[in-house]
């Protein structure tokens, strides 16, 4: 009530309330105590039916009471009792559950129980149903729990309703009404990202007239955040109308090294491995014989890190007597690293064994084996849900999209939300641009452009834009390592294979020095490299060096390193220089080198805060790594 | 025989049921003080009064009438050895209006006695003779708010606004609701307008942004500073500041309070900014504040008029009055109203604020989907205008009209009835009144009542110093609370 003065309690006051409030504390917790003890005895009767709803008329968040509550009715219908009398009995317990929302509006366990009683009655009225949640989202338009009940309401109306599609739009107009009245409701844009796959499910509607209703809803939301551009809900609906499309995996490179009976397998992300990839061999009789053996990433440390990478080795059991060798690799049989990527097809690498070796490495190129014609087909289209459309309109959609948020970054430079939809605009772009073009290469830049932004106004998400920054540097700079599959176009393999394969004079190098790199996204592309310059960035750690098999110098001087691992399988590894990291203990270098597989190493550590000039002797030398020469 | 009074002493006596005087009227009775409350009119609110249809009319032939009165002006008798001034209600009212004069028209051939429909309903109409609106944070609404007088009343939201330039009006986006939903301004525009609008909520706190322009115009700042240009400019200026004047006469600090004061009232009573009263409101808060002060003793009479204010010569203070009975009341203070003083404390200015008004009844909306009460702004050189033109429309949800009847200050649709008239500000020449008389204002050319309820108080502070101004008074429905 306005205009009521405020009296402060005087302490008589006060201490008469306390007493008040214990003994309702006490009357209730007695009521609990009753209550529970019923159930304890599995007395379903009606004393126990009002000591529930005593409870949860006060505390409508003690779901037991509401479990036992409805013990009891299911108890009490199940005796004789006609469907009219079921349906009275469910209508009261509706009309309970009204007056306690009306003190509690967002509690889960009266909407549990509410959604609970309508599926058990004879007879619910949804029509009903929504008028009350209209209501209820008329007092508050952004509570969830009403939303939620909205969305259970209209799946049951949709049932009953043969005009599905009409309800829909009829959704969509309330979503409409309640953004119009407010368009900061997460609740309201999430459910519109519902309706409107429903809405372009109207078969009249054709692809071109979905379009008109798409760009309707791109003008709303650029409304909305050309309006207030700090507010994220408006955004997150963008970017849910733009989506995000599946990256497929490719294998970069397959390769058998006869010397060591090994099959190396490159992949562009990291995978789990859930069943093993199926290797098997042709000898002379033509039969395709499984290969016994066992597979493991390159990566990690522990037995179970080893299911997890992106390069992976499977060691052959025999040795001889076959000349033609077979992998097949399904995607059901791996785990992507995160939902926005995917193995689509299954694969399948292949190479015939010469009589005589002369190279150790032979190539085995992938295959991408469709199990049926619609995945290519389909694969150039995008957005199937709201809007399927070519890469060629893909791509313009994204171009305007970026060309209507720059205008906004323009006179708003510091408005984060503006800078990371337009990440994500490019990086949609980026993926479905052609490699190693003028374009893609812009892309890069301009991504590397933002995340510098980014980090300088979002301090709370620096590291996360550092990453970013350093996935796009990274991969503008190993471009040319890599092109498109002749296979699939959304795949790409290994540029120059002799790279690898070959002892050639001039070692495969990679240099890229001081640019803030802080992460290595995809090392499986420096498979090739054996001389290594990373020097000068602000890499934390060495694990993705594992990756790189035939790595012969590592140059990683001025970083943020504070342990030495993923370097003890490297077999070739000759020079590793750590100098001026972060490394505080002999340990955290020593303890890289632990079952030290490869010949003589130089280690350089100088200029990390654990090495102190006087016992640089004591170091030089360890007994257990004598193959190790640490130097300043 | 007249009803004389039986108790002739009061704390206080207060001549006219303005807005000023009853708020007064209200405050004083709270606090204790005992007071006569007169009115010459039979009805509530003097120069800021709602009227029906046929008070309208009567009012207007009174504002027309002759003057037959001149020869005792500034005549000046004793009474009881007290100067005794004479008063002259009908001549110094007429002095606030000129150029006044209506006008019907016949809309439909077949329906060719407009004066007659309109006579028919007339109680239907509630017509403000000083149309103006409730800003939602504000002065007045605390007010109404705190001494409960808001209880009294009732009022629906104003929340469309329109902006009249080369022949078509324009919704003007007001709110961030407004903006988003807005179809007439460019993306680039909203940006621009909502960028200025979050700055100048709380501009106290950028003091950077603004501190250039300090000795600038505000139009200056608009332009330069938040690049707002165009019709957005005007409507910037003319319905959310709703600057009265020419917008180069007020600076950057001025258009920034008034924007501020406007955005503060968003989103108190839903979207709007401004709240009207239904059944009239300059004369129903006025009556809601007499309520409180007859609920505390005040003493009611309307239809009385006063002929003599008795001054001591001695001291030069007001000690009484002579009513229209001749019955002498002592007071140690009057609050006045202006029409009630003796012409001698009055001269006529040229340089009265004057604002020209019009009270048009018309059988249409002027927008389309306006709602019951909408605002029109014309920027000053639209219609040939030197200062903006803003136009209040009603209609019956307002309980201002009948239905199928709207009511504006200005047309385009099909009028029926046009009033038109200038309305002063008077001003009084305060070295010859006594210092017990308290002079209450007419009514300002602005659209609220902010100035008027601060003067209110003030001239309450000055009389009874250290006193609380209007306290929660007793709620109707709380009989226990009720304590005289």
């Amino acid at each position: 009530m306005h205009g009521r003065k405020r009296v402060k309690p005087t302490a008589e006051v006060e201490k008469l309330r306390k007493e008040k409030e214990a003994s309702k504390i006490k009357e209730y917790n007695g009521i609990v105590a009753a209550c529970l003890e019923k159930k304890n005895k599995c007395e379903f009767d009606n004393e126990a039916f009002i000591l529930t709803t005593k409870i949860l008329s006060q505390n409508p968040d003690f779901y037991t009471i509401w479990n036992f509550r409805r013990s009891i009715l299911l108890n009490e219908i199940s005796e004789d009792c006609s469907e009219e009398e079921k349906q009275q009995k469910f209508s009261s317990e509706l009309l309970f559950l009204q007056e306690v929302f009306r003190h509690n509006p967002k509690s889960y366990w009266i909407f549990n129980h509410r959604q609970w009683c309508l599926d058990t009655m004879p007879n619910p009225d949804w029509k009903s149903e929504l008028d009350l949640v209209s209501k209820m989202l008329d007092m508050d338009a952004r509570n969830f729990h009403g939303w939620n009940y909205r969305r259970y309401v209209i799946s049951k109306l949709s049932c009953i309703d043969s005009n599905a599609l009409n309800l829909s739009k009829t959704e969509f107009d309330f979503t409409t009404a309640k953004i119009n009245q407010n368009f900061s409701n997460y609740s309201a844009w999430h459910q519109r990202s519902k309706l409107l796959p429903k809405l372009v499910e109207d078969e009249q509607l054709g692809d071109q007239g979905k379009k008109p209703l798409i760009d309707q809803e791109f003008e709303l939301v650029k409304s909305a955040f050309y309006t207030d551009p700090d507010d994220q809900s408006a955004w997150l609906y963008h970017w849910w109308l733009i989506g995000r499309e599946i990256r497929h995996i490719s294998i970069l490179g397959a390769y058998y090294d006869s010397q060591n009976y090994q099959i190396i397998l490159a992949f562009d992300d990291e995978i789990g491995m859930l069943t093993p990839f199926q290797v098997a061999y042709k000898n002379d009789t033509s039969q395709l014989n499984i290969v016994e053996g066992h597979w493991r990433s390159v990566s990690g440390s522990s037995d179970v890190d080893r299911m997890h990478g992106s390069v992976w080795i499977f060691t052959l059991n025999i040795e001889s007597g076959f000349n033609e060798l077979f992998v097949t690799v399904k995607p059901e049989w791996i785990v992507p690293s995160n939902s926005e990527v995917k193995l689509v097809s299954n694969i399948q690498m292949h190479c015939q064994l010469p009589e005589q070796n002369k190279d150790t490495l032979i190539l085995m190129p992938p295959q991408t084996v469709a199990e049926n014609t619609t995945i290519l087909s389909t694969a150039s289209r995008f957005r199937e849900d709201i809007l399927p459309m070519t890469m060629h309109e893909r791509i313009n959609l994204l171009k305007r999209e970026i060309a209507t948020v720059k205008e906004l970054q323009e006179i708003e430079p510091e408005s984060k939300w503006c800078l990371q939809t337009l990440l994500i605009l490019l990086r949609e772009l980026k993926y479905i641009s052609e490699l190693n073009t003028e374009e893609s290469k812009n892309i890069d830049e301009e991504v590397i452009t933002i995340c510098g932004q980014l980090i300088n106004i979002d301090k709370m998400r620096t590291k996360r834009f550092e990453d970013l920054r350093s996935r796009a540097i990274f991969e503008t700079a190993t471009n040319n390592l890599i092109q498109v599959s002749p296979n699939a176009q959304q795949e790409i393999i290994f540029r120059d294979n002799r790279l690898f394969m070959s002892e050639k004079s001039q070692l495969p190098t990679f240099t890229l020095t001081n640019r803030n790199l802080t992460i290595i996204p995809t090392p499986s592309i420096l498979l090739h490299i054996r001389i290594l310059d990373l020097s000068y960035n602000k890499l934390t750690s060495t694990i993705f060096l594992s990756n790189l098999i035939h790595l012969q110098e590592a140059d990683l001087r001025d970083n943020c390193i504070s342990s030495i691992n993923g370097v003890n399988n490297l077999r070739f590894l000759r020079v590793l220089n750590v100098q001026s990291n972060l490394i505080e203990s002999w340990e955290a270098v020593r303890n890289g080198f632990v079952k030290w597989q490869g010949g003589e190493c130089k280690v350089y550590v100088s200029g990390n805060s654990f090495i102190n000039e006087s016992d640089g002797k004591k170091l030089k030398w360890e007994k257990e790594m004598d193959k190790i020469e640490f130097c300043y | 025989m007249p009803q004389l009074l039986e108790v002739t002493e009061y704390d206080v006596i207060i001549l006219g049921t303005g807005f000023i005087e009853s708020i007064l009227a209200g405050a004083l009775a709270r606090i204790g003080k005992s007071v006569l409350h007169l009115d010459a009119n039979n009805f509530y609110g003097g120069n800021w009064s709602s009227l029906n249809f046929k008070e309208l009319l009567e009012w207007t032939r009174s504002i027309q009438g002759v003057d037959e009165s001149s020869a005792n002006e500034n005549s000046q008798e004793r009474i009881e050895g007290k100067k005794a001034l004479m008063t002259n209600f009908t001549k110094i009212r007429q002095q606030a209006y000129s150029t006044i004069e209506y006008e019907f028209y016949p809309i439909h051939e077949q329906v060719d006695d407009v004066p007659a429909i309109l006579l028919k309903e007339s109680k239907r109409y509630n017509l403000d003779l000083a149309p103006k609106m409730v800003p939602c944070r504000g002065e007045l609404i605390e007010l109404l708010i705190s001494s409960g007088v808001g209880r009294y009343l009732e009022f629906k939201a104003m929340d469309k606004t329109y902006i009249y330039s080369a022949d078509t009006f324009d919704k003007v986006p007001c709110s961030k609701e407004d903006v988003f939903t807005n179809q007439s301004i460019s993306l680039i525009e909203k940006r621009k307008l909502m960028r200025f609008l979050t700055f100048a909520l709380d501009y106290t706190n950028s003091p950077d942004t603004y501190k250039d322009y300090e000795e600038k115009s505000f139009t200056t700042l608009l332009i330069e500073k938040f690049k707002i240009d165009g019709k957005l400019l005007l409507a910037v200026l003319y319905t959310i500041t709703l600057i009265r004047t020419d917008a180069n006469d007020i600076n950057t600090i001025q258009g920034l309070e008034k924007t501020q004061s406007y955005l503060k009232s968003l989103g108190r009573y839903g979207n709007a900014a401004f709240l009207v009263g239904l059944y009239g409101c300059g004369n129903e808060i006025a009556q809601g504040f007499c309520r409180i002060c007859a609920v505390y003793g005040g003493i009611y009479m309307l239809d009385h008029s006063v002929k003599h204010l008795l001054i001591d010569e001695n001291s030069n203070k007001f000690t009484g009055l002579v009513d229209v009975n001749d019955q002498q009341i002592s007071s140690t203070f009057l609050v006045s109203s202006i029409d009630y003083l003796p012409p001698i404390f009055l001269k006529e200015d040229e340089h009265w604020e004057t604002t020209s008004r019009a009270i048009v009844i018309i059988d249409k909306f002027i927008h389309e989907e306006s709602g019951d009460a909408s605002l029109t702004v014309y920027p000053p050189e639209t219609v040939k205008n030197k200062y903006p033109v803003t136009v209040l429309q009603f209609s019956a949800g307002t309980q201002t009209c009948p239905e199928d009847r709207y009511i504006v200050s200005d047309t385009k649709p099909n009028p029926l009835f046009a009033l038109f008239y200038r309305h002063k500000k008077r001003v009084v020449s305060s070295s010859e009144i006594p210092e017990n008389i308290i002079i209450a204002s007419d009514p300002d050319s602005s659209l609220d009542f902010e100035e008027a309820t601060i003067q209110a108080r003030q001239y309450f502070e000055k009389m009874c110093p250290g006193e609380e101004f209007l306290p929660a008074g007793p709620d109707p429905d709380d009989e226990d609370e009720f304590i005289v």
